[in-house]
């Protein structure tokens, strides 16, 4: 115990007037003053205040108080500061990038012209060369001009299918998950669908409609919205009845307002990660597709993969330029919905 | 404080002669947390100092960001993966437990230091039997094995007060209540045969009879298993019921630490008579509480002095410079303010601290001159519920959340709906503003049918006279608007405005009725701190000029020092505007403070409705008076000697004579068959 | 549960039923032509296609066909050798037997009862399609089930080390391996496999009918690599997505190391969402890999309906999508049953919900 008493210090009798501090509790100034800038003059250094001072009452502001716990996080910023810090997926991304340029400009810089390519018995398989800059097909054609030209097909099918389905998935998604008399119709006919491969679906449609590019890029669209509905449905239901909204409807905020602008804001990552995704995977499947002969188009990235399935053990050019390509573009995909879907976790956060 | 009454239950002195006699059984020195979060560095405990002694119930209070729970963390060597302690150690048992490895906190972690962890929904593997996972413990230490360590389990399932232990052992999780999960985690750190207990928060998600139970329960198991224990809570309360020592701890620091009749009697930092004056329950009816402004610091920034400084209205120059010292007040009571040291001015403590030591209780200042609305014989009736039902699901699944409910809300007072969770006071206020439809019955707003099939423009009269305030601030405003189309989104929903310039004139005019500053309007909600947050919703609410809002729990998800701010914001905004509100807690100390009269909500049925100070004196319904007795005061000797009532609803008999909701005395209102109205009126003598 | 069981089973049996009447009747939209053999078509005149056509029933309104077809679906048929002699529907074949009319089998005649879809018309013209598709299921099953079980170990296996060791070296690997295979399409990294195999090790490009065993070793490989990549990635995920929960600290806190807390509480929750697809994956491996077994021409259930699309054998297609469906819609119903059993907070109230 005396041991104990020895490490504490000691205070003297104190000897100093009494202030009662009642006096300031009930005259608290909560106005807040607009004149004077936030942050008040206190001293800065122990140094230029004699000993006296420092124990004396400082004033005291409100403002200052509430400034105790500002914190300038803004969601938007935290998001792309942590994708930036992604350095591969911001590297692929440049790549991709000027890899789409490329496809443009490919054909220009060529000396082959894609409609001028014709059919030549005496340059099939050429490997590459000064000449074929990618070699040359089973047909004699210069395999450089179709596999660009075959790349920008692809990913004007990806572009447009993922955004198709990310669109009519959303809107599903939005009204499926808000209107609860809907809610059991949308999800019978979800399962209705989701049951089945859909790949049966591709043939049926293959072997009732046709098997153009448009008609497959409207049945990817036809069935590929199912996963983002869902899942946007699952995020709306999270939301729904967070007390945000239940303020809008007390405020007797329309069902669209409600949707769009308190809704749809919190679903923008998830619709960005799925969209980002869901390109590659709509590339992944049109290979599938062309393989299976459900997709009759001259060139695809698809179209060329499979076109070299019978040649590509003697003449590997055949596989090797358009899976590259076909590689960098979905990683690049991948891996940048993936880094954003990461930054926009708020855990992830400062 | 040896001037205090006579007192039974505890001895704090000699408690406090216990302490000094021993050497602590845990020693933290100086201990300094850090986390990294994606390259910024947060010091969470900065430099905090605790001695825990052998039997003693030690609290811990502190707002949340205060390092309350992570400084706890350190004892059982679980902090996040991302945090590290950067400085200090802790002495336990001859080690120091900051230099363990995981391998020997095996040897420290449920043997010697059990935790209770605060969720118990959470808490429980869902898909293991309850048995199990108890057993679990059994096992691991107490080195039974088979049908000795089942049979240990139950006897732990009956010690920690579950009924029909055989049957519960093979239940799941979800089978339990949130009260009865708390019970199977206690006992599962029980079961380890620890040494030191630590709670962090294990009442916080529990209802005030139910936390009532745990901590008796919490207490008789210390005595059963000679444990010492770490109370972790931000509930003064709670502090009162358990401790016998209390830490105060703000922004990572412990700030005032001393016996428990020392720092609720005797307390000598400004933040602690912050945090005790602010407490609705020392609050005057009809006068400001003395709030504190302002939140607790961000601790991302570097803090340069005392934390508090900012906030603190007493505070000296030199507490913008430099840190204070811990000075001593007794052998066991230190202080980290600068306002102890000799060179400071002599101050005396508020008044509010010297008021509550002497609070019996029992009666409350109650402004004599206060006006009450109900009270005026001209009152006249705003809101009128008959015969309320709201049912949600259907079929099988049907369930009642409000059951023929009555009652009248008259024009400019306070009307307060006080239940536990679950009670379907919620589903009430949601249903006024229309949230929730109506099942059966009838509402009015000024004599005016406000349920059903209304027309257009009615409609856009009820949305503007009923608005509401919600509970949680973090969830009630949207992250992705800014607070200009927050608070005027009422406006654009109806076009309340003749042209843009006057919107924003509003919008301003209204953030600044709330004390919020009107260049705000540009920002986003996550910008702001709980309370400052709770505001902007007001101001939602206000824009529609309403007459009646509906207050659902409005402080409860707020810290302790910025309850009292929203409290005299909405006391301020009544007498300004001659509003009126209803006002949903679960809290009864609140709710005296605050409202006129007061309605007890039990499983969707009201029970009794009465004057406020009425309910107080004369509680006639059983479940109203367990609701009383359950309530924690903050003097810890009228809490600790408090008798609590256990409420059983199995008392009632309607088979035959059937309830009646009868107003007993003028404005008293209960619900009971006429044997029980009977007894009731006995009691009142009448 | 009895009664959740039964309520979900009606509801597959008529998810089933729906699906099957939607294709039928997509299916009678196509031109009459498609209901020939290709020689027949070439020979026939417009009269003699118009007389079949009539005397099978093809002519009717489609939903009369559709009657039909499902009356037909289960037949007495009286055979002699291998042609019908006579075949009753069901009901034809109660009403008779009500009549108190006997059914006389003349001598080589045989009866029973026959499951019937129709005849394949083009594949292999004349066969009922079940034969058909029975003849095709055994490789495409026997391929599917082998890469399943390996996939199915190895990448649980894997999932789980990388949660545990998660931010190690082999959790970066594993997720490198995740990357590639998901993102980059199956035919290219097929045709890596393809290459390596062929070149390196001298394995068969195409399928032997000679050497089966060998020949299935790279349809394998390809399958099991892909799927793996699957299980772990998901593995992965719900290991770590339960170390987050609050129980998980609870039973840290018991004392429990990292390891039996592993063992004893993670690993189990976070199979359960797995689990739920087992099914569904097994029954799936019945109707093979399209692109796998098309990649390597292998005589599997995969080929099959990517060869009777392009030569219009209608019935063909209809069995299969019949068979596909009701393997899905099973698959599904045996994962939900599943669950229940796994999961005791899971309500069995007979709520239809997406999963």
């Amino acid at each position: 115990m005396a041991a104990k008493k020895e490490r504490k210090k000691t205070v003297q009798e104190l000897e100093a007037p009494v202030v009662n501090l009642n006096v300031n509790y009930d005259t608290v100034d909560t106005e807040p003053k607009k004149e004077r800038p936030m942050g008040r003059e206190y001293p800065k250094s122990r140094n230029k205040m004699p000993e006296k001072q420092l124990f004396e009452f400082a004033e005291y502001h409100p403002q200052d108080a509430e400034r105790t716990g500002y914190s300038n996080y803004s969601y938007w910023k935290s998001v792309w500061a942590n994708f930036v810090k992604n350095k591969a997926a911001v590297t692929m991304l440049c790549v991709f990038i000027v890899l789409f340029i490329f496809t443009f400009v490919a054909e220009w810089i060529s000396p082959y012209k894609l409609k001028e390519l014709q059919q030549n018995n005496n340059e099939i398989f050429l490997l590459p060369s000064s000449e074929h800059w990618f070699g040359t097909t089973q047909a004699g054609k210069d395999y450089w001009v179709i596999t660009w030209y075959a790349t920008r097909v692809s990913i004007g099918l990806a572009a447009m299918v993922a955004v198709g389905q990310i669109v009519v998935g959303t809107i599903i998604g939005l009204i499926w998950g808000y209107v609860r008399k809907l809610d059991r119709l949308f999800t019978e006919i979800y399962n209705l669908i989701d049951n089945i491969p859909t790949i049966i679906y591709m043939t049926l449609i293959a072997l009732m409609v046709g098997q153009s590019v448009g008609i497959m890029a409207v049945a990817m669209i036809a069935f590929g919205w199912l996963g983002t509905a869902r899942n946007v449905r699952n995020l709306v239901f999270m939301y729904r009845d967070r007390e945000y909204n239940l303020a809008s409807r007390c405020l007797g905020t329309r069902l669209f307002r409600i949707l769009f602008k308190n809704i749809f804001p919190y679903l923008i990552s998830v619709i960005v990660l799925r969209l980002t995704l869901a390109i590659p995977g709509t590339i992944a499947y049109e290979t599938t597709l062309s393989y299976l002969g459900l997709i009759s188009e001259e060139y695809s990235l698809g179209i060329l993969l499979r076109n070299s399935r019978d040649y590509f053990l003697r003449f590997p050019h055949m596989l090797v330029f358009p899976a590259i390509i076909v590689s960098i573009i979905t990683i690049t995909f991948y891996l940048v919905g993936n880094a954003f879907s990461d930054a926009c976790d708020p855990r992830n956060h400062v | 404080m040896s001037e205090a009454r006579n007192l039974q239950a505890v001895d704090f002195d000699a408690r406090a002669r216990q302490v000094l006699s021993q050497e602590p059984l845990l020693s933290a020195k100086d201990v300094e947390v850090t986390f990294s979060l994606r390259g910024n560095k947060l010091v969470a405990i900065r430099r905090a100092s605790l001695d825990l002694y052998e039997g003693e119930t030690l609290a811990i209070v502190g707002e949340s960001g205060s390092g309350k729970s992570v400084f706890t963390k350190c004892f059982v060597g679980m902090l996040d993966k991302n945090g590290s302690i950067t400085h200090g150690s802790i002495e336990y048992d001859g080690m120091d437990l900051t230099q363990l490895t995981e391998k020997q906190w095996l040897g420290v972690r449920g043997k010697k230091i059990a935790m209770v962890t605060q969720d118990p929904m959470t808490s429980l593997n869902p898909l293991k039997t309850i048995g199990k996972q108890i057993q679990e413990s059994v096992e691991l230490h107490q080195g039974l094995r088979g049908a000795a360590a089942k049979a240990e389990t139950i006897r732990m399932l009956e010690a920690v007060g579950i009924p029909d232990p055989e049957r519960r052992y093979k239940q799941y999780p979800h089978e339990f209540s949130g009260g009865m999960r708390q019970r199977v985690v206690i006992a599962i750190a029980v079961a380890c045969r620890p040494q030191i207990l630590i709670c962090d928060e294990p009442t916080t998600a529990l209802d005030v009879t139910i936390q009532a139970q745990i901590l008796d329960l919490i207490r008789r198991l210390q005595k059963e298993q000679n444990m010492t224990i770490i109370y972790i809570t931000h509930d003064l309360g709670v502090v009162a019921n358990v401790a016998d020592r209390v830490a105060v701890m703000y922004a990572g620091q412990v700030i005032e630490i001393g016996m428990a009749n020392e720092v609720f009697f005797d307390p000598w930092h400004p933040y602690t008579w912050a945090l005790l004056s602010a407490l609705p329950q020392l609050g005057v009816k009809g006068e400001k509480l003395p709030a504190i402004d302002g939140t607790p610091p961000n601790l991302f920034n570097k803090i340069v002095g005392d934390a508090f400084a900012p906030r603190n209205k007493h505070a000296l120059n030199i507490d913008f410079l430099e840190e204070p010292p811990m000075y001593e007040v007794t052998a066991t009571h230190e202080v980290k303010a600068w306002l102890r040291d000799p060179r400071a001015p002599k101050v005396e403590q508020p008044n509010a601290i010297k008021l509550l030591e002497s609070q019996d209780g029992k009666s409350k200042g109650t402004d004599p001159n206060a006006y009450h609305p109900h009270l005026d014989p001209n009152r006249q009736p705003l809101i009128e519920v008959k015969n309320m039902q709201v049912t949600f699901g259907t079929g099988r699944k049907k369930f009642v959340a409000v059951n023929d409910v009555n009652f009248t809300i008259y024009k400019g007072e306070t009307f307060a709906l006080v239940g536990e969770s679950g009670s379907g006071k919620t589903t009430i206020g949601r249903a006024l503003v229309r949230i929730n439809p109506i099942t059966a019955g009838e509402v009015y707003l000024e004599g005016q049918k406000i349920n059903g099939k209304i027309t257009k423009a009615q409609d856009l009269n009820v949305i503007r006279s009923c608005q509401m305030i919600f509970q949680d601030p973090m969830a009630s405003l949207n992250e992705r608007a800014k607070v200009d189309y927050i608070v005027s989104e009422g406006l654009i929903n109806h076009h309340l405005y003749s042209s843009e310039q006057e919107r924003q004139e509003k919008v301003q005019k209204a953030l600044e009725e709330v004390g919020l500053l009107p260049e705000f309007s540009s920002r986003f909600p996550h910008e702001f701190s709980g309370g400052q947050r709770q505001r902007i919703g007001i101001a939602r609410a206000l824009i529609m000029e309403p007459k009646f809002i509906v207050a659902d729990e409005p402080i409860s998800a707020l810290d302790v020092s910025i309850r009292a701010q929203v409290l005299n914001l909405l006391n301020d905004l009544k007498q300004k505007r001659g509003l009126t509100y209803m006002f949903i807690a679960h809290d009864l100390s609140v709710v005296r403070f605050i409202s006129d009269r007061i309605a007890v909500i039990h499983k969707g049925r009201i029970v009794e409705l009465a004057e406020a100070e009425e309910l107080f004196l004369h509680p006639l319904h059983p479940y109203t008076q367990a609701l009383l007795s359950a309530v924690p005061n903050p003097n810890p000797y009228l809490e600790r000697t408090k008798k609590l009532l256990v409420y059983d609803p199995s008392i009632h008999d309607y088979s035959t004579d059937k309830p009646v909701w009868e107003e007993i005395l003028p404005d008293h209102f209960i619900y009971g068959n006429q044997r029980e109205l009977d007894g009731y009126r006995k009691t009142l003598g009448l | 549960m009895l009664k959740y069981t039964l309520k979900r089973l009606l509801q597959s049996v008529l998810t089933v039923l729906l699906i099957v009447s939607i294709v039928f009747l997509l299916m009678r939209l196509l031109p009459t032509d498609y209901y020939f053999r290709e020689d027949e078509l070439m020979k026939f005149t417009d009269e003699q296609k118009n007389e079949r056509l009539e005397a099978e029933g093809l002519l009717d309104p489609p939903l009369v066909q559709l009657g039909n077809f499902f009356r037909n679906m289960i037949q007495y048929q009286i055979t002699k050798g291998k042609s019908v002699v006579k075949a009753y529907a069901l009901d034809q074949y109660i009403s008779a037997k009500l009549k108190g009319e006997t059914i006389e089998l003349a001598k080589g005649q045989k009866a029973g009862w026959v499951f019937n879809l129709g005849m394949s018309r083009r594949i292999s013209a004349g066969q009922p399609v079940q034969k058909v598709i029975a003849e095709k299921m055994g490789v495409s099953m026997q391929i599917g089930l082998i890469s399943l079980a390996i996939s199915l170990v190895l990448g649980v296996v894997l999932g789980v080390l990388q949660a545990r060791y998660k931010d190690g070296l082999l959790d970066h690997i594993g997720t490198g391996y995740t990357v590639f295979i998901n993102a980059v399409p199956h035919l290219v990294s097929y045709s890596l496999i393809l290459i390596f195999g062929n070149q390196v090790l001298g394995l068969p490009a195409v399928y032997k009918s000679r050497d089966p065993a060998i020949s299935l070793i790279m349809p394998i490989v390809c399958l099991a690599l892909a799927s793996t990549a699957g299980y772990m990635l998901w593995m992965r995920r719900y290991m770590v997505d339960e170390l987050n929960k609050d129980y998980i600290r609870l039973a840290k806190l018991k004392g429990l190391s990292t390891t039996k807390v592993m063992f004893r509480h993670v690993l189990k929750n976070a199979f359960v969402p797995l689990a739920q697809y087992l099914p569904y994956s097994i029954l799936l491996t019945v109707g093979g890999s399209l692109l796998v077994e098309s990649f390597f021409a292998i005589p599997g259930m995969g080929p099959l309906l990517s060869n009777a699309i392009p030569r219009y054998d209608l019935n063909l297609v209809q069995a299969i999508v019949m068979f596909y469906a009701s393997l899905g819609v099973i698959g599904v119903f045996l994962g939900d049953i599943l669950m229940c059993l796994f999961d005791p907070r899971i309500k069995l109230t007979g709520k239809g919900d997406v999963r």
